[in-house]
């Protein structure tokens, strides 16, 4: 999905929100975001796991932190930008034939869909690759 | 004497046409030979009472139609598939590997020993007949294309940002914001 596939009034948020991400800061940005969620989001998205996130934070400092550790550590590339999916997010890494599933981010719904790349028996992990498979080891080092 | 005779035999064939024969007056291997007929009448039931008609040439004009209609429909979704304009065959259609959905949930969330959490299988995942990872016909040029099994998660973002924030994202740590 582009931003000239959006509607005049959308297109229109869209820029203002463009505007906004000059204007304020990473962890601002994401802030704003997650207060415009339902609470049962709210819910799912301070579920997740967050990385580099330093210690001895005061609380004022940790709720501004907090939502951009979460994000840097969960978010994927959703074509033209960057998305939080909270499901998709529980997939964790196999290298190179382990994982077995694939994501793939569909620009014209606007959703991120998972499929299994292989049969995978009741109890094994679903693993994916963070990485374009095609790419050389070398390269994905 | 002749004539009283000739009277009697007269007056038991008109009592017999009134009352039929009796059953004493039935010779046995007729009556055998009416009891051996049935068993053949009952097997030789025509094809009409049971409603099993054979195939006519109008019957099999009927059945290659609808073969015809299948083949269309069929050939049809695909191209619609292959066009783009489905962004995917139901999978119901072409397989009985199933979605994973709530009611029939493919993996739940589990903690993970010293790996936080993780998605385990709940049930066995096919993958089924493979359908192409991309659905343009442009794609299927390409010589790298990877196959696909079941659907497991089809979700929308919970917060998209632009790419551009991507880089500012990316740079900064949350340290040093």
């Amino acid at each position: 999905m582009k931003v000239s596939d959006f509607s005049p009034q959308l297109k229109r948020a869209w820029f203002d929100y463009s505007d906004t991400l000059v204007k304020t800061s990473p962890s601002q940005l994401i802030l704003d975001s997650v207060q415009q969620l339902s609470p049962e989001q709210v819910s799912s998205f301070y579920n997740l796991s967050h990385v580099n996130l330093p210690v001895n934070l005061s609380p004022e400092e940790l709720s501004e932190l907090l939502p951009l550790a979460i994000f840097q550590t969960n978010a994927v590339a959703a074509g033209s930008n960057v998305g939080l999916f909270p499901t998709m997010a529980r997939l964790n890494h196999g290298c190179s034939g382990a994982f077995n599933s694939v994501y793939t981010w569909r620009e014209r719904e606007g959703v991120l869909v998972v499929h299994a790349l292989k049969d995978i028996p009741k109890g094994e992990e679903l693993l994916t690759s963070y990485f374009r498979t095609l790419q050389t080891r070398d390269e994905r080092r | 004497m002749g004539q009283r005779a000739h009277s009697a035999t007269k007056l038991m064939s008109i009592r017999q046409r009134a009352t039929g024969p009796r059953v004493q007056d039935v010779p046995k291997q007729v009556s055998l030979a009416g009891d051996h007929s049935k068993p053949s009448k009952v097997t030789a039931i025509p094809c009409s009472a049971l409603k099993l008609k054979p195939l006519t040439q109008t019957h099999t004009i009927s059945l290659i139609h609808i073969a015809f209609t299948v083949t269309c429909a069929a050939a049809l979704l695909i191209s619609f598939y292959w066009t783009g304009v489905l962004t995917e065959i139901p999978r119901q259609l072409i397989s009985l590997a199933p979605y994973s959905n709530a009611k029939n949930p493919a993996f739940g969330v589990r903690d993970l020993p010293e790996r936080g959490k993780g998605l385990i299988a709940v049930r066995n995942i096919r993958v089924g007949i493979p359908v192409y990872l991309d659905n343009r016909i442009a794609d299927s040029l390409q010589p790298h294309r990877e196959q696909r099994g079941e659907l497991l998660i089809r979700e929308k973002p919970l917060i998209l940002v632009p790419h551009e924030s991507k880089r500012l994202l990316a740079s900064t740590k949350a340290g040093m914001v």
